[in-house]
């Protein structure tokens, strides 16, 4: 029996050569989808394969994590997307696994890293439910070949970029309004960023060489046990008024509860144009408080992002 | 509650960097709301939706909901130096005012009208003859004895109006004539004591076309605490003239001048 080695998850670095830069250092998982399409051949006749080869690879990486203020509060992803690009001395997007040691990680350059130097980084979704646990953020990461490295090129022995990683955001479902409705007692919410990728193959390569966010398409959805926001909205929904549909999402404090309502590190998400429509609900007997849901529409003026964020809010309903 | 709206030509990096960036973070320090906008660059400098060559920006506000429709805004371009320029802009219908810029630190003062029709509140960062309305520290010194000092975010300002005031209460039958002071610096010196209470800069005050030559004045005066000081001279040149009056009016009938 020879010695063995096992990692854990560490930090994710977002370093890019177009300057957008932060670290990723409260991951819930990430998992790595290779998208692999292998064709399989055989001589004709034969009762085996023979041959087999794989035509297309498709790798993703999906991220979720609970820093969602640091991911809102970058120009660049927000709800949208953000270009990987790298350089000699900005590497893309690292994803580190570090090697375990009797002591926590074992010490030195040790531990694996994998790069995507070319690709994309696309939010996916937030989605937090009352009492399961913090908000999540889900962002997709779509890698590309850059002419001259895999997609995701796989390092051993090397040293971790963050050394200490801190845990500093944590968010619980808020309050929301629809038009200056208060949506009582907020069960679930979900921001979709409803973004679309599409990717660029041609010349036999096996990986996607250009990778284009085509599509941008948010919608929210809100479950609460405030039945009378049905009513309000009426069977074939309301536009959005004057008043907006704002969503917040509660930070926690550290070594506390949560913090008080004017504390300035809150997020908000505010949509000014778009249409709430009331979404299917499937009312029993039991459990017997009643929920609904609502989904938010925004609407583009192709001038303004459709929805307004802020990683400083005060809950202000 | 009426906000500026803030347009930074899109750059990488958090929010926050961004408004630092073009020295703005504190004026926006809290309850930002940042949404991406797409503009463009109008042969006035300013920004439209009409055209083809479109430059990304953020927009951000403070509390509200940032959105950029020109139609229903003024819009204003602020050159700078290093970064691009950049604009700052407010609802025609409510521009953001004194109870919106309030700064929930700020201290009492003079009320002064201002270019844009309200009531601006001036610290008094002189106060005459001596003192200042402007913060201090107060601290216990040696033998039971307190020692006071103004903040250290306040002493510029308070260094700045001493040397004014110092010229302005030497000689107060002058008023301000006798005051030798460039306009630069009188303006400069009323927006920082503006921006003592209120959340302001040299860009939400062009916007708002706050000072005039007669607004620059008064907040300066309010700033040195010259309506004391005249007040003062006035009561002192009334008395001078009574004690100088007095032996005309209650003079002695048998006096040898009457």
């Amino acid at each position: 029996m020879g010695d063995k080695v096992a990692y854990r998850l560490q930090a994710i670095v977002v370093d890019t050569a177009s300057g957008i830069d932060f670290n990723l250092t409260q991951v819930m998982s990430w998992g790595h989808t290779p998208n692999l399409d292998s064709v399989l051949e055989k001589g004709v006749g034969a009762l085996t394969r023979t041959f087999a080869y794989v035509r297309r690879g498709e790798p993703l990486l999906r991220i979720v994590t609970p820093q969602i203020a640091t991911v809102l509060g970058e120009t660049y992803p927000k709800l949208k997307a953000l270009e990987i690009d790298a350089d000699i001395d900005n590497p893309g997007i690292v994803f580190y696994l570090a090697r375990m040691g009797p002591l926590g990680n074992a010490d030195g350059a040790v531990n694996i890293a994998m790069t995507v130097a070319k690709g994309l980084l696309v939010f996916n979704q937030i989605r937090v439910n009352d009492g399961q646990g913090p908000a999540m953020a889900v962002l997709d990461v779509h890698a590309a070949y850059d002419g001259t490295h895999a997609p995701i090129v796989i390092e051993a022995d090397v040293a971790l970029d963050v050394t200490t990683p801190t845990a500093t955001e944590v968010f619980e479902i808020g309050p929301a309004q629809i038009n200056g409705t208060t949506l009582e007692g907020m069960g679930t919410l979900t921001i979709d960023g409803g973004n679309r990728v599409e990717k660029l193959w041609g010349d036999g390569s096996v990986f996607p060489e250009e990778i284009y966010h085509v599509d941008h398409n948010p919608t929210v959805n809100a479950g609460s046990a405030f039945i009378d926001i049905l009513a309000t909205l009426g069977i074939s929904g309301a536009a959005i008024d004057v008043n907006d549909a704002t969503f917040f999402l509660r930070m926690c404090a550290k070594n506390g509860t949560r913090v008080d309502d004017d504390g300035s590190t809150h997020i908000s998400f505010t949509i000014d144009d778009g249409i709430a429509l009331p979404m299917p609900s499937d009312f029993a007997a039991d459990p017997p408080i009643l929920n609904c849901d609502v989904q938010v529409q925004p609407t583009d003026d192709e001038v303004n992002d459709v929805i307004a964020t802020s990683v400083t809010a005060d809950i202000d309903i | 509650m009426a906000s500026f709206y803030y347009m930074l030509p899109a750059a990488p990096g958090t929010d926050a960097e961004h408004l630092e960036r073009y020295g703005l973070s504190g004026r926006v320090p809290r309850n930002i709301v940042a949404r991406g906008c797409s503009v463009v660059v109008g042969a006035n400098g300013l920004p439209t939706t009409t055209g083809t060559e479109h430059t990304e920006c953020s927009l951000f506000c403070v509390g509200a909901t940032p959105r950029f429709a020109p139609d229903r805004q003024i819009w204003t371009r602020i050159d700078c130096e290093g970064p691009q320029a950049w604009w700052i802009g407010f609802d025609k219908d409510s521009p953001p005012g004194p109870d919106d810029l309030l700064r929930p630190e700020a201290v009492p003062g003079y009320r002064v009208f201002l270019g844009d029709g309200r009531w601006w509140s001036v610290p008094i960062a002189r106060q005459f003859p001596e003192g200042t309305g402007l913060p201090e520290i107060i601290r216990m010194g040696t033998g039971n004895r307190l020692v006071t000092s103004i903040q250290p975010a306040y002493l510029n300002l308070f260094n700045r109006c001493g040397a004014l005031a110092g010229q302005y209460y030497a000689q107060p039958d002058s008023g301000f004539e006798g005051v030798r002071i460039p306009w630069e610096e009188c303006w400069s010196l009323a927006l920082d004591g503006l921006a003592v209470n209120y959340r302001i800069g040299a860009a939400e005050a062009n916007a708002l076309a706050l000072f005039t030559r007669a607004t620059l004045q008064m907040v300066v005066s309010a700033l040195i605490d010259a309506p004391s000081c005249d007040e003062e001279h006035a009561r002192k040149h009334q008395a001078t003239q009574e004690a100088d009056g007095a032996p005309e009016d209650e003079a002695d009938p048998t006096s040898p001048g009457t």
